[in-house]
Order: C-alpha cells, then structure tokens, then sequence
C-alpha cells in the first residue's frame, strides 16, 4: 500500500515529538471533552485502557507475539509497544457485558431505565490493522459519531502479523484522524488525517518535520511491511473456502482446537454477542449484552439441539465467515491481519496456514 | 381378459397393454368393505393382493393392554400386500378399512405363477412393487424420526 | 437516529386475550398497531425471564391486534404460555422477510405445514380466504404428531368447508379412533394433486421441508417458486448477535422465509 502524505499544507500540519510531549497531546485531548484510551503496558503485557496520561513504562519495549505466545521484549525506539497486545478497541465500542436496560414492574406497567450514553472518545496509539477493523466492527457496533482515532503506523511487526496482505497495514489506511509513525530514538512523526485532526494538531506544539524525517518514517513503515512472513491471498481465501465446506482440513484442525472462544474474544471484529435478561429479587429486571462466540456448544442451538455441534464445523464457521461469507454480508472481508487469534491460541492454530491449505486443496482439485 | 378398472389405476400407470391382460387373468374379485371391516389380519395367509381404489384404509398393530396403533394409512392408488411375495406368505400387520373402500382383488397364486412364467411381465410388476416399498419405507423412517416432538 | 443497544428496546403492551391450541400451545392476542406481513416474526419478553421469537399467527389487515402462537419448549415459552389476559409482555418487530405475497396473487398455492410450522402460516391462509377471488386453487397439507397434536383445529374445518381450498391432515401415531390420515405429509401430496405451476409454501421441521421440496420438485415445481421458512437460533432479529448465521445468511434479516433455490444448498451441508 503506497500512502502519499500531505505535509504542512493548509490546515494540515506535520511535527516531530518525543514522549514526553505526547502528555500533551492527551492533555490536549482530554480538554476537547475526550476521554482518552490507549496503551498502556499491564501485568507484562499491552493492553488499552483509560489514560491521564502517556504510560512511559512502553518506552523501549514492545509485544513479540508468536503462535500460541506472547512476550514482551525490549526493542529501542518503540514508543507505543509494538505488534497489537489482546485487547483492540472493540471491547470499547461494545463492552464485553453491557446492559441494554433495566425495568421493573409498576402496577401493570414496566418502568424501563436506559444507560446513559457515553461521550466521545480519542483512541490514542491505536494500530492501523485496529483501525480497520473499527471500519468493520462499525457495520454492526458503531462507536460514537465523534470518536476520534489516531493511529500509530507499525515499524515492527509480529511473528503472526499478516496486515499486509489484508491490505489493512502496516500504514496507516482510512479511519483515522491523526497519524503518528515512530522512526527512531523515541521520535514520533505526528501527522493529521482529516480536519477534526488538523484542528486539534494546530494547537500542540512541536518542531515542524523535515522531508527527511518524514522519508525516514516512510521507509520504516516499508520495511516493516517487507519483514512480515504471513499472508492470506484474501481473493483466493474468499473463493476456496466457500467452495471446501466437506474439507479435511477442518477436521484436522478440530483435532487441536479446544474450542476455547479465544480466537473470538482478541479478534478486533468479531462481533458475536448473546442477549441475557436477569431479575433480582427485588424484581429489578435487567436485559444484558454479552460477549459470545462461535466456538461455544450453546451458540447454534435450536429446541431440539444444536446446530453447529463438531469443533470442526465451529472452527469451519468461523473462519469462513473471517475470509468468506463476510464478503457476501458486508462487502470486506471480516479478517484484518493483526494475528491476535493466532497467538492467543493456546495451541497456536494459525489461521493463514489453514487458510492457505484450502486454498492448495482448490488449487489441485 | 383386458379389465378397464386395472388399466385405470395409479399403480399401473405406463403398464403395456399385453402385461395388463396377464394381470387381468389374475383378478380374483372387486372388493368392497364398510368402515371398521378387517381387511387383512396378521398370521394370516397373504393369498390376495388388493389395489386399493377408493377410501382408507389402516395398517394396524395391537399389543396387549393396548389399543392397536395405526403405522400408517393407504388410499385410493396405493397397494395394499406384500406379504403374498415371500414365503411363507402370512400377514404381518392388520388391515382395517377406515371409510368406504373398493379394490381390485387380485390372486397371489396366480400372481406368483405369473411372475415365474413371464420375467419381463414379473419385471414390470416388481418393478411397481418395489417404488411403492421404497416410498412406503422412506415414509416410515420419516415417522420414526418423530421429527414433531423437538 | 436510534444506537444499536436501543434497537433492543421492547415495547410494553397488554395481552388481550389468549387461546389454547394443543397440550402445549397456547396463542396470545396482543393490542398492538404495528403492521406486519405474512411470514414474519416479532421478539417476544416474558419480563425477568427472558425474550424468543415467535411468528406471527394472526391476520395480516386486522389492525389493532397481533396473534403469537407459541409452543411450550423452554424457560421463555413456559412463561409466554402461561400468560394471562391483562398481563403485559414486551414486544419489538416485525422482523425478517415474509411469504412472497404478491407472486401469491393469481397463482395455485401449495401450502405445506408441519406441527407448529402451521402457524406462520395462518397469516397467508386467512388472508386467501379473506379474498378467494385473487387467487387460484389453494391446497393445505398440514401434518402433526398425534391428532391431539393439530393446531387451529376450528380454523382447519372452516377452510375445508369453503369452496377456495382444499383441507388435508395426517399424522404420524394415531390410535383406531383417529378415522384420518397416518403418514407423513408428503403422502398428502397425491391425493392433492397439486398442480406443477403452484407457488409452495413449506413451514416445519427441516427435515419435513427437505422431503416435502424434494417431492414438489419431481412433481415438476420450479426452486424459485417453492418457499420454506427456515428455523436458527435468533436471538437479537437484527442482525446483531450473529446467532442465526447459516452460511452467508443472517437467517432473522435475510430470511426466515427463502426460496428452495437458495435454501438447498445451505440445508445441504450438515452444520453449516
């Protein structure tokens, strides 16, 4: 993917900072009314959460995912912790266990309550394959009409990383209001992508970028791209996997899959969720939202039984709907290559190898 | 003997003309009974074949203690007996007519004679036999599955 | 401009009246203006208990009310059925595509129900014996269990008795008393005669309707004109909690109601 960046014209501006200036950016962001979340590094590992402030702890380390692990290496010059930890903003946009309403009887009629609707929010440091997926994830959850998003480019890559070939990174694409690119010693490239970003960027200070320090950013981020080792072809994935529902494959991969939800809860557009009304005693009814996923028995069933019962036709499921039936219902494919579902695999099933398996299975039918 | 009630019925629709007078020779009678009538009785000798054709007819089972269970009912059309085809020729379920109903009673003796004389005759005929078993099979399995109760 | 979380939002409204079907049927009137079509479905709550979807029974111009026909088989339909008049439920829809009515118009229709499957469809056969004149000949072929089993029993000999439809019932297990049919409903098929240019309407158990579109096919039926209403678990109706996916198909949006052109490939993979 070949972005061309407009530096420094009009409205739009370009600065170079270091992390300790990027403080202001959220100090910036909070007194525009955002509550801000980004990274921050947690028990050994980078999770999002609320910040106040910019979580130093991330400089010069950053996540090294592998299939079926996760560790956090030192890397000089990382600033936002590198590959994409378990969490992406979906559990932001709908919270894992979310209430819809509460109601209570009153006489014979049902008082109900809503939530209270949340305000904006800045996504800070967020990695472009996340910010894809918010694209996607959008089609069914959309977050608030003012959400701001800046997204940090990618200079390094993960083993189980395979943006590039979804298409989704390791630049940044659409969706984002203000671009930061690491390129070295802790210097970030900050950069806006639209007016609401110019508009906040007009007022943070920072030296102006040169074309050097620009080219610099430009050329990590291509090399990044270049040092990945995973791919889907997403065109062919989409064919072959709709036309291999009686595949060996899938069995073979039931044969390892425990059918532990985990692929679902990481993936960033994983969207799936079960709709549970509880009472308590004082007869306070609340209708919840929850976090569900395909892999679990209870997901298909019907009175009578269960629908999708073998691991196999679960995980045959899942991942057509990731890199083929998520075509035909939303135009895009469902998968956008930050790898999570590879890594937090407990045994480390990799989808772009299954994914390519069928495809060669096509190939020499 | 070319018998128009034969050449008419659903069960030998597509029958050659030359088949049709075989099994014409074969008609022992034109059967009627009255709602509640036995038709066939299980231990019974399978010496008939009766295409059915009109009304409603039940095929039963009893067990102690129990009122016996309708499997499944036949109709104007249908063939009702296969037992005559197979040694030793006994009935194994009940037959009841449940409303008005007429048939052409055929000799299973005859019936048997013929198929031995003429195989391509014989062919046709179990040909005709076996759609209707397999129809009246898949429709059993059906049943069986109970597919209602989930 | 409603959030997504809104659009699971019911509406309180009272049960007018409700009616025993079967053993364990039970349908329920409920005030409510909101128009539907043939062939779709509302989300029911049984508040504190939880929410279903159920088809909607009742006649699609009768303005004011809504008809639910609901069989008891878990936790919400226990409580849905042993609902009052006067109490309240929550309700929120219609949803998902209904039966193709205006191709309806015209045509010779074949309707195939199954157990409960009758429901979803007494919306189209009340709304052909509202108006014989628009359409052509109408056979009705409906199996059940047991004849203890047969739902809208009143309504089944009213159509019989009228001059713009045929009435056939079957069972699976009947005792000597039982003076009908015993077998399964495709058998109904013959003596129907259904003619090859009819519009089929299949609602049932899947394995009923696979037997039942197999049969109307060999009888010379076109696949774009045989429909079936498919069942997946449907827990939100919009889309949303992708429970009901069959393939590309969110079945509560795209579907229940599908041609057998598209529904054979989809009911030919186990599992999908």
């Amino acid at each position: 993917m070949d972005l061309t960046y407009v530096v420094a014209m009009g409205s739009e501006r370009s600065l170079v900072v270091r992390p300790p200036k990027l403080n202001s950016l959220v100090e910036l962001l909070t007194s525009h009314g955002y509550s801000v979340v980004g990274p921050i590094l947690r028990d050994g590992v980078v999770v999002l959460d609320f910040i106040e402030k910019f979580d130093e702890a991330l400089i010069g380390v950053e996540s090294a995912p592998r299939p079926g692990e996760y560790r956090l290496e030192e890397h000089k010059g990382a600033v936002f912790g590198g590959p994409v930890g378990p969490m992406s903003m979906k559990r932001w946009i709908n919270p894992p266990n979310r209430i819809a309403w509460s109601a209570r009887p009153e006489g014979d009629q049902v008082h109900v309550d809503t939530p209270k609707p949340r305000g904006p929010r800045a996504y800070l440091g967020i990695r472009p394959c996340d910010v894809a997926a918010r694209t996607i994830f959008g089609e069914v959850w959309p977050g608030h009409p003012d959400d701001l998003v800046i997204v940090a480019e990618c200079t390094s890559v993960g083993e189980t990383c395979f943006c590039s070939s979804m298409g989704t990174g390791p630049a940044a694409g659409e969706g984002a209001d203000i671009v930061l690119t690491e390129f070295g010693e802790g210097s970030v490239l900050v950069r806006s992508r639209s007016d609401r970003g110019a508009v906040l960027l007009a007022r943070m200070n920072g030296a102006a970028a040169t074309e050097d320090e620009i080219e610099s950013a430009r050329s990590r981020v291509a090399a990044a791209a270049e040092s990945m080792v995973r791919s889907i072809d997403s065109e062919a994935a989409r064919e072959a996997l709709a036309s291999m529902p009686d595949s060996a494959v899938w069995d073979s991969v039931a044969q390892r899959c425990l059918a532990c939800a985990n692929c679902t809860m990481v993936c960033p557009t994983c969207f799936c969720t079960s709709i549970n009304d509880t009472a308590d005693l004082d007869g306070v009814v609340q209708r919840t939202i929850r976090w569900d996923s395909c892999f679990t028995p209870g997901f298909s069933e019907i009175h009578g039984g269960v629908h999708r019962d073998s691991v196999a036709a679960r995980y045959r499921h899942w991942a057509s709907h990731k890199l083929s039936t998520w075509w035909d219902q939303f135009g895009t494919a469902g998968c956008v290559g930050c790898g999570r579902c590879i890594t937090w695999c407990p045994v480390g099933i990799d989808i772009t190898e299954e994914a390519n398996r069928i495809i060669k299975e096509v190939a020499h039918a | 003997m070319r018998d128009a009630a034969l050449a008419d019925h659903a069960f030998l629709v597509g029958f050659e003309e030359e088949h049709l007078e075989k099994l014409g020779a074969c008609v022992a009678a034109q059967s009627m009974w009255r709602p509640g009538e036995s038709i066939l009785l299980r231990g019974g000798v399978a010496d008939v074949c009766h295409l059915l054709v009109e009304g409603t007819v039940a095929i039963e089972i009893r067990s102690p203690g129990t009122a016996p269970q309708i499997i499944q009912t036949l109709q104007g059309g249908d063939v009702l007996g296969w037992s005559w085809l197979f040694e030793p020729h006994l009935w194994t379920f009940d037959a009841r007519a449940v409303s008005d109903t007429s048939a052409i009673t055929l000799d299973a003796a005859l019936l048997r004679s013929a198929i031995e004389d003429d195989p391509v005759f014989g062919a046709q005929l179990l040909k005709r036999m076996t759609k209707a078993i397999v129809n009246r099979l898949k429709a059993t399995r059906l049943q069986v599955l109970d597919v209602y109760n989930h | 401009m409603s959030t997504t979380i809104e659009r699971l939002a019911a509406t309180w409204t009272r049960v007018a009246a409700t009616r025993r079907e079967t053993a364990d049927t039970v349908t329920l009137t409920i005030e409510s203006d909101q128009p539907f079509r043939p062939g779709q479905f509302d989300m029911l709550t049984a508040l504190g208990v939880g929410e279903c979807p159920v088809s909607h029974s009742g006649h699609p111009r009768i303005a004011g009310v809504h008809e639910h026909t609901i069989r008891r088989v878990g936790a919400v339909t226990n409580a849905l059925t042993a609902i009052k008049p006067g109490d309240t439920v929550g309700i929120r829809g219609p949803y998902g595509r209904g039966w193709p009515m205006e191709d309806l118009v015209g045509s010779d229709i074949v309707v195939i129900a199954g157990g409960i499957g009758l429901a979803p469809l007494r919306p189209v056969i009340l709304a052909l014996e509202s108006d014989p004149g628009s359409y052509g000949r109408a056979a009705l072929l409906v199996g059940a269990r047991t004849p203890e089993d047969i739902q809208f029993t009143s309504d089944l000999d009213r159509w019989n008795a009228s001059s713009a439809m045929d009435v056939f019932v079957t069972v699976d297990r009947a005792d000597e008393t039982w003076v009908g049919s015993v077998g399964v409903v495709t058998r109904l098929l013959d003596p129907a005669a259904i003619n090859p240019e009819s519009i089929a309407l299949l609602c049932g158990p899947e394995i009923m309707m696979r037997f039942a579109a197999t049969d109307l096919l060999a009888l010379g039926l076109d696949p774009d004109r045989i429909y079936v209403s498919l069942e997946r678990n449907m827990e939100c109706g919009i889309g949303l909690c992708g429970h009901c996916q069959l393939g590309p198909m969110f079945v509560c949006w795209q579907g229940p109601v599908v041609p057998w052109s598209v529904a054979a490939d989809l009911m030919r993979v186990p599992e999908l």
